[in-house]
């Protein structure tokens, strides 16, 4: 991201006129947080445009100097997680259960039908594993595997060291690598060899 | 079995939020966005609808999708970018040789609605001259992300600018013509007008080489 901080200038001499910017930066980090650590992938959208809105708001109550000197992508996430967190806490409280919700995996253009249903089913059996993992790790390995993120970005976002961070993210490779090995390595052999 | 694995496959659950989530958010916290202009021309395969304002071109849809209805397209152009756009007199400079000649290198776009990668991407198709074509794999290497080829499937298929950024020469490394926004059917035509022999895998191979 080597124009963030150009960009955190431009979101401080004029809101209106960087946010778009802002959005198309940053759209696909918040909204695959926002789908990938949740149980609920439907409500992602929802939580993605409330943290615009809450970004928005924000970004026109701070002085240009606050605002330049935002990093803004582990910024957003934090939105993101907190608004997931309270949702996630009145889900919790009302009386039904709710199921877990999988959201449709869109194809795979680059890739024929064959294929395709096999990646579609092996991402949205990757995504059902990640959801499984306890929150801490869960959001450590999604924010730098699935994201992108970095290290220092996640300590941040966590308010952990990056020590911790790292311990969090190998673990939840360790228990990925155990619960895919065990019934998919047939699929994973025979997706070598074909490819 | 590698320490690799399955960090490549999580890089793969990265998703894009739905086409015209920006221009839902900047409607609904109030930023006023300007308005675009459009032109309904010829081109390869039919007649287009172009816009633009005064940073370049932004959205280019095949009339046929949206049954040469001036309205139709502009709705899909509400709902992707949350801007009206009004019918202009003069088509913006160059468009028309561009058209023409397959070649979009050489006009101003306004690519702001994209990520930074997708736009990566799109300058990367650009390359691409007419009467040749290459695979998604080539793209991802060309802008130096070897394993992003599904990344790099998903930015093309949302190409905002179809035809003039041409997401038409990039194909399957097996041959096979792979999806287009406006169908399988209208990426063959473009690839046959400019040349291009179909279902010739061997020919698709060495492009990628």
């Amino acid at each position: 991201m080597s124009n963030c901080a150009d960009l955190a200038g431009r979101l401080a001499a004029d809101v209106d006129g960087a946010f778009a910017e802002l959005l198309a930066a940053h759209g696909s980090a918040v909204y695959t947080t926002a789908l990938r650590v949740s149980r609920q992938p439907a409500d992602a959208e929802d939580v993605a445009a409330e943290t615009f809105a809450r970004a928005y708001a924000a970004l026109r109550g701070y002085p240009p100097e606050r605002t330049r000197a935002l990093r803004l992508r582990p910024w957003l996430v934090t939105i993101t997680l907190n608004l997931w967190r309270n949702q996630a806490r009145a889900a919790d409280r009302r009386p039904t259960v709710v199921a877990l919700d999988r959201a449709a995996e869109p194809p795979d253009p680059t890739s024929g039908p064959e294929q395709q249903a096999l990646d579609v089913d092996d991402r949205a059996r990757l995504a059902g594993l990640l959801v499984d993992l306890p929150e801490p790790q869960r959001v450590a390995v999604v924010l730098r595997h699935v994201v992108g993120m970095t290290h220092a970005e996640i300590s941040t976002v966590m308010e952990c060291p990056e020590g911790t961070v790292k311990s969090h993210i190998s673990r939840a490779l360790a228990a990925l690598r155990t619960r895919l090995a065990v019934p998919a390595t047939e699929v994973r052999h025979c997706k070598e060899v074909r490819s | 079995m590698t320490e690799e694995w399955p960090m490549r496959q999580l890089t793969h659950l990265r998703t894009d939020p739905p086409v015209g989530f920006a221009a839902q958010v900047l409607r609904a916290v109030g930023v006023p966005v300007g308005d675009d202009r459009v032109v309904l021309v010829e081109g390869p395969v039919g007649q287009v609808f172009v816009a633009y304002n005064d940073a370049g071109i932004c959205h280019v849809a095949a009339a046929a999708v949206v049954d040469g209805d001036p309205d139709r397209f502009a709705d899909r152009h509400r709902r992707r970018f949350g801007r009206e756009v009004w019918p202009a007199n003069e088509p913006p400079p160059g468009l028309l040789p561009a058209l023409r000649t397959g070649r979009g290198s050489d006009l101003a776009y306004d690519l702001t609605s994209v990520s930074a990668f997708a736009r990566a991407v799109l300058r990367a198709a650009l390359l691409i001259p007419p009467g040749e074509v290459r695979s998604y794999g080539w793209v991802a290497r060309e802008i130096g992300t070897p394993a992003a080829t599904r990344a790099v499937g998903s930015a093309l298929g949302r190409n905002p600018v179809p035809i003039l950024v041409p997401c038409h020469r990039v194909v399957r490394s097996d041959g096979r013509i792979g999806d287009y926004a406006f169908g399988s059917a209208m990426k063959r035509n473009l690839l046959q007008l400019e040349g291009v022999p179909a279902a010739t895998p061997q020919r698709w191979e060495s492009a990628d080489r």
